[in-house]
């Protein structure tokens, strides 16, 4: 089986509304979203979608994606999409880096490779049975009344555990977040911290041991070594995030003790096979994950959940549906949706999503 | 001042030598260059250049220099281009990473600060050492005689660095073949020479533990990039008594520091587009400096206008520090701006004229492939 062609389709996902990032840093009010369909010689197909949070927050963006899928093509077409590793060493052979890149083109293959062997995603990675995933909400940066309100509206959705987004200027007004939020939990409710790599190591420090919380702190600071020197003066379990590209960081991150947990995101680390790799160390080390992708519609979403679903349990404490938060659908109805708090994988062969043509415009680009 | 308009210029550079083979069995035979023209709007303008080595060597490519300066070329317009720190931080709040695409607004903001200032980009950067800079070869792996053969045509254009290329796969001949090519190399070693023998990331530590056993004593070079993750770079670094220079791991300042902190390295290739231009190609020289590490000053290939860059930068490095610069016009065969700086005996010397002294010829340029502004 071979790669005949590369369709790749541009769409703008604006988000129903506007959203800030840890400490109103960074506002965000769309999304510029990449589909990518790869046609074999064999008549099957698959889909793919490479979707950054925005310009600002990784080294990513949409314009970038479609000119390195312009850079990769030609080296692409005439592979068998059906061999995972054999793809991901061509991706990293013929454009160094750009994980964000390779993404879509990755879980395009893999939705292939579902449909040759006739089995859901998450079962090729490993799981018994469409285990449900529990889901997460994403509660913005405000006081912290605004955002105990905006949790109690996600706890009337269903969702039982909770993204607050951190880290401002004013370290004292991240000590009352933290403290009123951990407070305001109901039994059953679990919450995580996200500064979004917002504080300095002196804040972090500062901040986290101030207040009597021991939920989960993700990404205080910019780098791994500044991670890894707060991680080693606070009491809470940190997770790791947007410092973590490559296996390399993971096992630097290992090596340091810096974390207890990362996310595996895989946009961020250039597609479902290095998100694999990635899980797979960290179930063997008893790091426990949040797994979801970068953003994008229930396709990008529900390529993620099938990876969080064949997660073992203990391994996985939860994922994220970022098209919740977006005010179109090109999947409509498809795919892994929150029910009550859950999101489960489809059980068709392959991804189980597919964009309809409709909605998504005609192609941008075609390589063949 | 402030920033009016910025054109954007592609121009395909033809290797100098036919077909450049590295590492991995990577091939080159041209590169796509993108030249940017900053203008403002007192008239005074200024080039940079971004020519990424093909799209294999590090994670660069030239259809993606162009979709940053997508990005970018809004936030820097009406901004003031001799405040290089503020033109750097609205890059960098625009669009995270992605340092070749930054490298040309930014070279070409130096270029007219120095302009306005009347002060070549050299002073600018700290100040200019009066000596000339030393000139590094790049000599692509091949059988060793050819090697040699390609180091003493250098030697005899005045060039006193010269960087071997090794790796190759077992079934060519392996650490033995590459432990030849570094014997031949450095057979004629003149005085005042200094070699690099540049693996590009490709090398295991085994297979790197291997070649060095291979080697006669006395050799004298410094081995750069012997591998592609930190990991195998340290554990090589444990066990070899070469000293070591990395270049595709350190991109940023925080590669740098952690480069330092683990005492990774003895010194450390900064190429302007690799760091992101020169604002950020300097403060990495002075961080590496502070730690005593050596640097060699290239880009990952270019024309004229990139060379220009790399020289400046060079020409204002401490002596001491300074091991080599990459004269990227040796490697290409199309002039794209006139520079008053020849290779003589012992290097380069940096031109007197304010700015970066280049001036373009807008024949080989073409039209705009994008212009932003008015």
């Amino acid at each position: 089986m071979k790669i005949s062609k590369i369709s790749v389709y541009q769409l703008d996902l604006p988000l129903t509304k506007p959203y800030w990032l840890s400490g109103g840093r960074l506002k965000f009010e769309k999304l510029d979203s990449t589909f990518v369909r790869i046609d074999t010689d064999e008549g099957l197909y698959g889909w793919g979608e490479g979707c950054p949070w925005g310009n600002t927050y990784l080294p990513a963006h949409g314009p970038g994606i479609r000119a390195g899928i312009e850079t990769l093509a030609p080296s692409l077409l005439g592979q068998d999409p059906r061999s995972l590793l054999h793809m991901n060493r061509v991706m990293d052979i013929n454009l160094p880096g750009h994980p964000y890149v390779k993404s879509p083109i990755d879980m395009a293959c893999w939705d292939i490779l579902g449909k040759v062997s006739g089995m859901p995603l998450w079962q090729l990675m490993g799981g018994a049975s469409a285990d449900p995933v529990l889901v997460n909400s994403s509660i913005s940066t405000g006081t912290p009344e605004e955002m105990i309100d905006l949790i109690r509206e996600a706890s009337a959705k269903g969702y039982k555990v909770h993204s607050a987004k951190v880290g401002g200027d004013d370290p004292q007004l991240d000590i009352h977040r933290i403290e009123g939020i951990s407070k305001a939990m109901l039994p059953g409710e679990k919450v995580t911290f996200d500064v979004n790599r917002a504080w300095t190591p002196g804040v972090a420090v500062q901040v986290l041991n101030s207040v009597s919380s021991n939920d989960w702190v993700e990404q205080p600071c910019e780098t791994l070594e500044q991670c890894d020197h707060v991680a080693k003066r606070v009491s809470n379990p940190i997770m790791l995030d947007e410092c973590m590209h490559t296996f390399d960081d993971h096992l630097e991150a290992w090596r340091l003790k810096a974390c207890e947990g990362v996310k595996v995101k895989p946009n961020r680390v250039g597609g479902l096979t290095k998100a694999m790799q990635i899980r797979d160390f960290g179930v063997s080390i008893g790091w426990q994950m949040h797994i979801e992708d970068l953003g994008g519609s229930a396709l990008a979403d529900t390529a993620a959940i099938h990876l969080a679903s064949s997660t073992p349990e203990a391994n996985r404490l939860a994922g994220w549906l970022c098209h919740y938060h977006l005010s179109v659908d090109p999947v409509p109805g498809m795919g892994a949706r929150n029910e009550n708090g859950f999101a489960t994988p489809p059980s068709v062969p392959g991804l189980g999503v597919e964009p309809v043509l409709d909605l998504i415009g005609s192609p941008v680009a075609v390589y063949s | 001042m402030k920033i009016a308009r910025i054109e954007v210029y592609q121009v395909d550079l033809p290797y100098a030598g036919g077909t450049y083979t590295l590492s991995g069995g990577r091939e080159y035979t041209q590169f796509d260059a993108t030249i940017v023209r900053v203008v403002t709007d007192t008239g005074l303008e200024g080039w940079g250049e971004s020519t990424p080595f093909g799209s294999t060597y590090i994670a660069a490519h030239a259809t993606g220099v162009r979709a940053g300066l997508e990005e970018l070329a809004p936030v820097v317009i009406g901004q003031d281009p001799r405040l290089f720190d503020r033109i750097n931080d609205a890059m960098d709040e625009a669009l995270v990473g992605h340092n070749h695409a930054k490298t040309p607004i930014d070279v070409a903001c130096w270029d007219i600060a120095g302009k306005a200032f009347d002060l070549p980009v050299c002073d600018l950067l700290g100040g200019r050492v009066p000596k000339p800079v030393p000139m590094i070869s790049s000599i692509p792996t091949d059988d060793p005689e050819n090697m040699r053969q390609r180091v003493s045509e250098f030697r005899k254009r005045g060039f006193l660095g010269h960087s071997l290329k090794v790796g190759a796969s077992e079934a060519e001949g392996g650490p033995a073949l590459d432990a030849a090519r570094i014997e031949a190399c450095l057979s004629d070693r003149q005085n005042g020479e200094w070699f690099l023998v540049d693996a590009n990331g490709g090398l295991t530590p085994e297979y790197a533990l291997r070649m060095l056993q291979l080697l006669p004593a006395g050799m004298d070079f410094v081995f750069e990039a012997p591998c592609a993750s930190w990991r195998e770079t340290l554990s090589l670094r444990k066990r070899c008594r070469v000293p070591i220079l990395l270049d595709e791991l350190i991109l940023t300042e925080e590669d740098l520091m952690h480069a330092i902190h683990s005492d990774a390295c003895d010194g450390v290739g900064l190429k302007i587009s690799k760091q992101g231009g020169l604002t950020k190609s300097r403060r990495q020289r002075d961080i590496a400096s502070a730690a005593g590490l050596v640097t060699s000053i290239q880009e990952t290939t270019g024309s004229d206008i990139a060379f220009a860059a790399v020289l400046h930068m060079a020409q204002s490095t401490q002596t001491k520090k300074l091991r080599s610069a990459l004269d990227t016009r040796s490697m290409v065969s199309i002039t794209t701006a006139e520079i008053d700086a020849p290779v003589k005996a012992g290097g380069c010397i940096s031109p007197d004229a304010p700015g970066l002294g280049v001036i373009p010829d807008l024949s080989v340029l073409g039209d705009p492939v994008a212009v932003y502004g008015g």
